[in-house]
């Protein structure tokens, strides 16, 4: 099999690791700030505004959580829903099978088709989304063990990107970001001609300020989510 | 066997797991929807197939050599085998391919023959699809899938595998490319209907899986685009894509699909092109006709598998017979595919038979008449869980590299409706497995 690929592949390579990351931190957080909504009491959704806020998601008036939650979850003409990053995620794999393989093309599948299911039932208690988790860690799993190479590269780089964006967001311990960090500079070790080197040397130097960031300077989280989602220029 | 049906829902359930999916327009809108397959496999037996082979090769080799022929040096039109009202006028030749010798003399690569088996076991042929036949990877993925979900059924049926067709149409790739560059399949997009076909294929041949605008014609050789300005060499192509939309500087100048100046290259012998263009002319409904002079005329052999009893309206005697036997008969119009502009006399009002006379008496080249063949049913297990007979046809696949041969299995497709004849995926037809014996 010829290795060769094309810019449009790389992009949608690094895409489709970009929303499947994003698929399965918001399951992730989403399932979080579920758990703390409970101890609140009714009509007060500071926690839940919260959580919006950092996905730079924001609402007209009042909030009912309960139908916002399950817009965020199933609507499919809500961008940032979780029902619409699948969907994008399919959009973006649908076309690679030759390079991810059937196998691992198969845990997309299966999201999508769990999604499609669930918004039809309209499924309000989350842990019953267990199963897209598992399918979106089989399918990294899958990428794993069956893709080599560029288009390894291309699909980790879009999975860390994405995972450092949403650690900032949600102001992650320093530690985990600096350890993000390292592991990108290994995947792109080898790819330097996949990032803007001046982007990257602003991102290190922004991560310096270690004590802004603890003191969750808004200033600065902008800085780094800026400059992270400008490193790479497939 | 009892494995196999009881296996029914994961088979599908791994099917849909897999997107084994096609695609269809209705009414401007495209909607992706799982062809239906059904668990019980037909069986076709070691001897039966093996004159199935036989005829299949005999009929395909003549059909290129019909190609070349008519793209060439024109012997069977000069010596009145086939007319030429049905050779130059038809819609499916292609003016601009006159003297082009594809890589090795081979125009249909992969020929999907379609038959029926009769109710007294003769298997007759209704269809040779020599342009861009689909549908193999159905029954393979679909096996792969059983072998999976019911592996008694397979320890109790010596069945030769089919999951090796992926590697019979590499090594004819191979062959085709010759060692020039890559091995492309060149597909619409995603919303073609048969792209998972595409590919999955692709993921099996290991071909690359190339979208309109990823390649490029310089010098008369063909590039793949890659990323950084990266560019490779492709040495054959495996087209998705029909005739007209490959080149827009030689065909249809809109077409964003193609390649432009595809035609150099491919003229320069510089790519191969996989089914190669202009393969219509042989495929056209009224062409099919002619195949079993063309096997006399070309091969000197009885053709071994036998045509459904057809008539032209073109010729006098035929004429007059369709017009005093309409209702009995089925019509096809030669310039139709996939089911589309099939109508069954005996399905329609005195009006409507009126009209399709008129039709025929206005313009006899466009239409064939067949008898209809009442061909054997199969059992499918319906949605109530029970065997119901259901019409069935085969597409058989023969692929031409440096050798002729038939894959050892095929589509089955089966019509959902029981009272009719039309089998095809998308006038809402299933599939079957198909069980070549050991």
């Amino acid at each position: 099999m010829s290795n060769i690929l094309n810019a449009a592949a790389a992009n949608r390579l690094f895409w489709l690791g970009r929303y499947a990351e994003r698929g399965y931190l918001f399951l992730h957080l989403m399932r979080k700030a579920y758990d703390e909504v409970l101890d609140v009491p009714e009509g007060e959704t500071p926690i839940y505004s919260e959580f919006l806020k950092k996905l730079d998601i924001y609402t007209d008036g009042e909030l009912d959580t309960s139908f916002h939650i399950m817009d965020q979850l199933y609507n499919p003409n809500t961008p940032t829903s979780l029902r619409s990053i699948i969907e994008c995620m399919m959009d973006n794999a649908i076309v690679h099978r030759t390079e991810i393989t059937t196998e691992s093309f198969s845990y997309i599948e299966i999201c999508r088709d769990m999604i499609r299911k669930f918004s039809i039932e309209h499924e309000s208690n989350i842990t019953e989304l267990q199963p897209i988790t598992d399918a979106l860690l089989a399918f990294w799993g899958s990428i794993g063990e069956r893709v080599y190479g560029d288009r390894r590269n291309y699909l980790m780089l879009g999975k860390l990107i994405e995972h450092i964006d949403m650690n900032i967001r949600f102001d992650y311990k320093y530690y985990r970001i600096t350890e993000a960090m390292t592991i990108l500079e290994k995947t792109i070790a080898d790819n330097w001609q996949l990032v803007d080197r001046q982007i990257y040397a602003k991102l290190l130097s922004a991560l310096e300020e270690k004590e802004a960031y603890e003191r969750h300077d808004e200033q600065l989280k902008n800085k780094l989510l800026k400059y992270l989602n400008m490193l790479v220029i497939i | 066997m009892k494995d196999l049906l009881k296996s029914r829902k994961s088979v599908n359930d791994w099917m849909e797991r897999y997107g084994v999916r096609f695609g269809v327009y209705k009414n401007g809108v495209f909607n992706e929807q799982l062809f239906p397959f059904d668990a019980i496999p037909r069986q076709i037996p070691a001897d039966e197939w093996a004159m199935l082979e036989k005829g299949l090769i005999q009929r395909v080799k003549a059909l290129n050599m019909f190609l070349y022929d008519i793209y060439h040096d024109k012997k069977i039109v000069e010596d009145g085998i086939v007319p030429k009202e049905f050779t130059y006028e038809s819609k499916g030749y292609m003016p601009e391919c006159e003297g082009i010798t594809p890589t090795h003399n081979i125009y249909a690569h992969i020929a999907g023959i379609d038959l029926v088996q009769a109710q007294d076991g003769r298997w007759l042929i209704l269809e040779d699809n020599l342009r861009i036949p689909s549908g193999a990877s159905y029954p393979m993925i679909a096996r792969k899938v059983t072998r999976k979900a019911a592996p008694q059924a397979f320890r109790d049926h010596k069945v030769h595998d089919n999951r090796n067709y992926g590697e019979m149409l590499r090594e004819m790739m191979d062959y085709i490319n010759g060692g020039r560059g890559i091995n492309v399949i060149l597909t619409p997009g995603r919303y073609n209907s048969a792209f998972f076909e595409h590919s999955f294929l692709a993921e099996q041949t290991g071909a690359v899986l190339a979208f309109p605008g990823d390649m490029v014609v310089e010098g008369e050789n063909v590039y793949y685009l890659g990323i950084n300005g990266r560019k490779e060499r492709v040495g054959a192509i495996y087209r998705r894509v029909s005739d007209e939309y490959l080149d827009p500087l030689a065909f249809e100048p809109t077409s964003l699909l193609g390649v432009p100046n595809l035609m150099e290259a491919y003229r320069a012998g510089h790519v191969g092109v996989i089914n190669a263009l202009g393969n219509g002319v042989a495929d056209d409904k009224g062409i099919y006709y002619f195949v079993p002079k063309m096997i006399k005329y070309y091969l000197k052999e009885e053709p071994i598998l036998q045509n459904a009893p057809t008539y032209l309206p073109f010729f006098k005697e035929d004429f007059e017979y369709i017009i005093n036997n309409v209702e009995k008969l089925v019509i096809k119009d030669v310039a139709e595919a996939g089911g589309y502009g099939v109508m069954f006399g005996r399905d329609m009002s005195p009006e409507k038979l009126e009209e399709v006379k008129k039709l025929i008496i206005e313009e006899p080249r466009r239409w064939i008449a067949q008898e209809v063949v009442d061909f054997i049913d199969l059992d499918i297990i319906d949605e109530e869980g029970k065997p119901s007979p259901r019409k069935c046809d085969l597409r058989a696949f023969v692929i031409s590299g440096k050798e002729t041969k038939v894959w050892k299995s095929g589509l089955t497709r089966f019509s959902r409706n029981p009272n009719s004849f039309v089998v095809n995926s998308s006038q809402g037809g299933g599939f079957k497995d198909t069980w070549v014996m050991e």
